[in-house]
């Protein structure tokens, strides 16, 4: 039943964003899609990935879609009318993907590749005792196969980085942004300038600086989620979650301080040149550790010649690693938010 | 048949929690207003979660299950009240009216596509018979 019950809710949600007129509404449908998304990936066992599709698809990129709305009308006012060659490049689109689904095997099926290929009984066999992990998927990711995660974890990086370069070099010129400024003036839409009278009973309703109930939540909630935050990247060797996971929702607890208290506030605890040097430090960590493994006379990211004891040593590197990982991670969720949200400061 | 008291408590718990959801959507669906039905859904979303949570904390027994079951009904508490009061704060400011005594269901409802429809017809009915 729920083989198909939560894949039919994803189609009618895929297509509900097309449908709603209302960009706000199509956002929350989105978000919606994301955590159903979620939902299924912790059916299908991928529970890493789950966590990873909470934070970011229904966290951050709901965040982010807000913020630029904020900056453009929320509703479509184009004509409805039909491009025909973009309908039948999706079409074929649609059909190409459906046509390799068929490749697909079935769900449950214990034939599958990974369960047949020559390399799984080893990596099963040997994630103890060579990376020292119970957790055999943190060992593929960490040891087995550490270069994969070097290179992703890179491209993260350089993903940061041009955001960096593509937003931080526009906010330079002046005069560039007069259409955006006005824009954002444009946003701040008092309850009076929108013809709402407000009612003797609720003074401070209206008053944003007083609104202690937000502040207070988020002041009580952002330690825990940095906790649980350091609790993933850490816990990963026995559980889901790693390096990247847990830096998506470090990265969350200061968007959200930055939602609650403003970006100014912000910019206070974790500053922009912070924020920039993290970026690249957790790179830095990762390739770092798999330099001093030559020096220490093993191959590169080869964890085990760190320390006397290998098996030690392997659990000591791939934590190493992993903090690298979720340093970096943290840092262009960060950068994300930040970057986009910096036009508004008008620094 | 062997009946654990634990599983009896459970099982009540679940039952009250399942009841709260389904009189939840039921005022979900029924209420004439946003601030009306979201009285309801943050009744299901606090008090049901939290039954739901208690009954399987209870069947978990004291273990390190139950012990992050209780932190996730805490956060959920805590989280959940906190965005109803936004969500209720930012319609009061973009300007949804209250659904107030005397007033037709559905007639401050801005969602409520059919029954507007249904007013404005009458209204124009109305209209026509003057």
């Amino acid at each position: 039943m729920t083989d198909l019950a939560i894949p039919l809710f994803l189609v009618v949600c895929g297509i509900a964003v097309l449908l709603v007129k209302d960009l706000m509404s199509s956002i929350m449908i989105f978000s919606v899609y994301s955590l159903m998304m979620a939902i299924e990936w912790c059916r299908l066992n991928a529970v890493d990935v789950a966590i990873t599709e909470a934070a970011v698809g229904a966290g951050i990129s709901t965040v982010l879609f807000l913020v630029i709305l904020g900056r453009t009308k929320s509703v479509d006012e184009g004509k409805k009318h039909i491009n025909i060659p973009a309908l039948l490049v999706a079409l074929g689109v649609a059909a190409v993907l459906l046509y390799g689904t068929m490749d697909l095997p079935h769900l449950r099926d214990p034939n599958i590749a990974p369960n047949t290929h020559v390399v799984t009984p080893y990596y099963l066999e040997n994630s103890y005792e060579h990376a020292g992990q119970l957790n055999v998927v943190a060992s593929i990711l960490a040891y087995f196969r550490g270069y994969d995660t070097l290179f992703e974890t890179t491209v993260v990086a350089t993903a940061g980085f041009c955001l960096i370069l593509l937003l931080r070099v526009r906010n330079k010129k002046p005069g560039t942004l007069d259409s955006q400024k006005i824009g954002v003036t444009a946003n701040k839409k008092t309850p009076a300038s929108i013809g709402v009278k407000p009612t003797a009973t609720f003074p401070d309703v209206l008053d944003q600086d007083k609104d202690i109930i937000k502040r207070t939540v988020t002041k009580l909630l952002i330690p825990f989620i940095q906790l649980f935050g350091l609790y993933v990247i850490v816990h990963g060797e026995l559980g889901p979650g790693g390096g990247f996971q847990g830096g998506v929702i470090l990265g969350v607890s200061i968007i959200v301080y930055s939602l609650v208290f403003g970006f100014d506030e912000a910019k206070k605890r974790m500053s922009v040149k912070t924020k920039d040097l993290l970026v690249s430090s957790g790179v830095l960590l990762y390739g770092g550790i798999g330099v001093i493994a030559l020096f220490m006379g093993g191959n590169y990211l080869q964890y085990g010649v760190l320390l006397p004891d290998p098996q030690f040593a392997s659990v000591v590197g791939i934590m190493g690693i992993e903090i690298g990982v979720g340093i970096t991670v943290a840092a262009v969720m960060m950068t994300l938010f930040y970057e986009t949200v910096r036009i508004d400061a008008n620094d | 048949m062997h009946m654990d008291i634990r599983v009896i408590l459970t099982g009540l718990f679940l039952v009250i929690g399942c009841f709260l959801f389904l009189v939840a959507s039921i005022g979900v669906i029924r209420f004439p207003d946003f601030f009306t039905r979201m009285h309801a859904a943050g009744k299901a979303d606090s008090l049901g979660q939290a039954c739901i949570i208690i009954g399987l904390m209870i069947y978990s027994g004291f273990t390190q299950v139950s012990l992050k079951l209780l932190i996730i009904m805490i956060t959920i508490f805590i989280i959940n009240t906190t965005a109803t009061h936004y969500l209720a704060k930012a319609a009061f400011m973009k300007g949804v009216k209250p659904w107030m005594k005397g007033n037709k269901y559905g007639e401050t409802d801005p969602f409520a596509v059919s029954s507007a429809a249904n007013v404005v017809g009458k209204k124009t009915k109305a209209k026509a018979k003057r």
